[in-house]
């Protein structure tokens, strides 16, 4: 038995450092699907037609939702594939257990799940800024500004919250699938075939959830089911992976 | 046909498959390994706030504030201008004046043929009057078309011809207007007055009211459709 005693926080800033060194290809991921997202936002976001006596008005709206929806899409992939048995078997490196493994997991995924945020949030000023200078056709520009300093900082709270939401949920899913591998078959088609099956029962369960999330306009409110949810997915995946063998 | 409609599933695949290839640790793929990636998110970085820079010195401003400010007067002079038509206030009227036909007709009658398409119907109204005398006037007015605030300059006209007891009027050419839009994120919009999904008042802000104003003598039988134009009196 050793003499040092080791804190938890120490250990978990150690592989956060390590995860932050030696995962950088979700770095790269981000970069190349946020980079896919403005080529598809390109075409603009949407768009709006309308016409009467003698006018036929087409506006092309120009936002980075594309983007800010594959970052969260990327967000629930990345820690879907963190939860694979060759990223786990990395924290053995250090002196761990699966308590400080799961916490640095978790808290390097919300690192990245910041850094999402804020790049596809910016990557809204490339995409108009190509927009203005390069795509042709149009006669006028139209901005639509955030507002204040502090909508914008709700704005990216509420990015980041989004994106975390569904990285737990990801892990959720990645850690259900370590228990057995079949899973990664059976777990969509069942999530799948739950949701059509309740959608024709009169219970849409996912337009449920969009509206039970997306649909709130409190701030507050809205921070306290993101984390809510956030919580309950962690702890279920936590309590998932106490069933897996050491080191599986 | 069928590859363009599976199109987009098919897009999605391949980003799912090349994002697993990317961040899979026992992936053999060389982006995911090294310094790689973390050298290419600073160079994103570098570019997204280089372009941020670049766009907020750029003069577009925003112009939500200024556009409902324009709203609200474009529509107080919507509606200044269809009392004043209505009343045949023809001086009340002149800002908004696009153009004026001037036509010698020294018959009893004159028939007023309206020619319509389904979207550029004119309204149109007739004024007796004593102040002419074997002419024939006509004006059309057009308050602002506000898109987001912004006053739209082009402005669209009917055409107004005279045969030998007919006067006609022919829709003019629509006019095809585009603008580019720069919205905000949804995650920003989630906690407006409106929520979030709907693009709301983001398109045409004000439509234009429009009217084609005959003034013909006192007298002058004018034969025309029913409901074709509607007959001012001015007190």
């Amino acid at each position: 038995m050793s003499l040092i005693e080791v804190q938890t926080s120490e250990i978990v800033k150690k592989q956060i450092g390590y995860k932050w060194k030696s995962y950088t290809g979700v770095f790269t991921s981000l970069v190349v699907i946020q980079l896919l997202g403005l080529l598809f936002s390109l075409n603009g976001s949407g768009s709006m037609g309308s016409g009467r006596t003698g006018y036929d008005v087409n506006i092309t709206y120009y936002t980075a939702d594309i983007v800010v929806g594959f970052t969260i899409f990327w967000g629930f992939l990345t820690a879907f594939l963190l939860t694979t048995k060759a990223y786990r078997e990395d924290d053995f490196a250090f002196v761990t257990n699966r308590k400080t493994s799961t916490l640095s997991t978790i808290a390097f995924l919300f690192v990245l799940c910041v850094i999402g945020a804020v790049t596809a949030l910016l990557s809204s000023f490339t995409l108009k800024l190509f927009a203005y200078f390069i795509l042709p056709g149009e006669e006028m520009l139209l901005t639509q500004g955030v507002g204040n300093g502090s909508a914008w900082l709700l704005g990216m709270v509420a990015t980041i919250l989004i994106i975390f939401l569904f990285s737990s949920l990801g892990y959720l899913a990645g850690m259900i699938v370590q228990l057995n591998k079949m899973l990664v078959i059976i777990l969509p088609v069942v999530v799948i075939g739950l949701m059509i099956l309740l959608y024709r029962g009169g219970f849409p369960v996912q337009v449920y959830f969009f509206e039970f999330f997306f649909e709130e306009s409190n701030a507050w409110l809205f921070t306290l089911k993101t984390l809510s949810a956030t919580t309950i997915f962690y702890a279920l995946a936590v309590l998932v992976s106490n069933r897996l063998e050491v080191k599986q | 046909m069928i590859i363009v409609a599976f199109l987009p599933v098919l897009i999605l695949l391949a980003v799912f498959i090349a994002l697993s290839l990317l961040i899979k640790k026992s992936s053999r793929f060389g982006f995911a390994r090294g310094k790689t990636g973390l050298w290419m998110l600073i160079g994103y970085s570098v570019l997204l706030v280089g372009s941020t820079i670049v766009f907020l010195v750029l003069p577009i401003g925003s112009t939500e504030l200024r556009g409902q400010e324009n709203d609200r007067d474009a529509e107080q002079k919507s509606q200044q201008f269809y009392e004043a038509v209505h009343e045949g206030k023809v001086d009340d009227m002149e800002e908004w004046r696009i153009h004026e036909w001037s036509f010698p007709f020294n018959d009893e009658q004159i028939v007023l043929q309206v020619l319509e398409n389904d979207v550029n119907g004119v309204n149109i109204f007739v004024e007796h009057t004593d102040e002419l005398t074997e002419t024939v006037e006509a004006f059309y007015y057009q308050t602002p078309l506000t898109v987001n605030g912004y006053e739209v300059e082009e402005k669209y006209m009917p055409a107004v011809v005279l045969g030998a007891t007919t006067l006609s009027i022919y829709p003019g050419e629509t006019l095809n207007l585009k603008y580019k839009m720069f919205g905000t994120e949804f995650p920003f919009r989630l906690f407006g007055e409106e929520n979030g999904y709907a693009w709301g008042r983001t398109t045409v802000s004000h439509w234009n009211g429009s009217a084609l104003y005959i003034r013909v003598p006192e007298g002058l039988d004018v034969v025309a459709d029913q409901n074709a134009y509607t007959e001012v009196n001015p007190s």
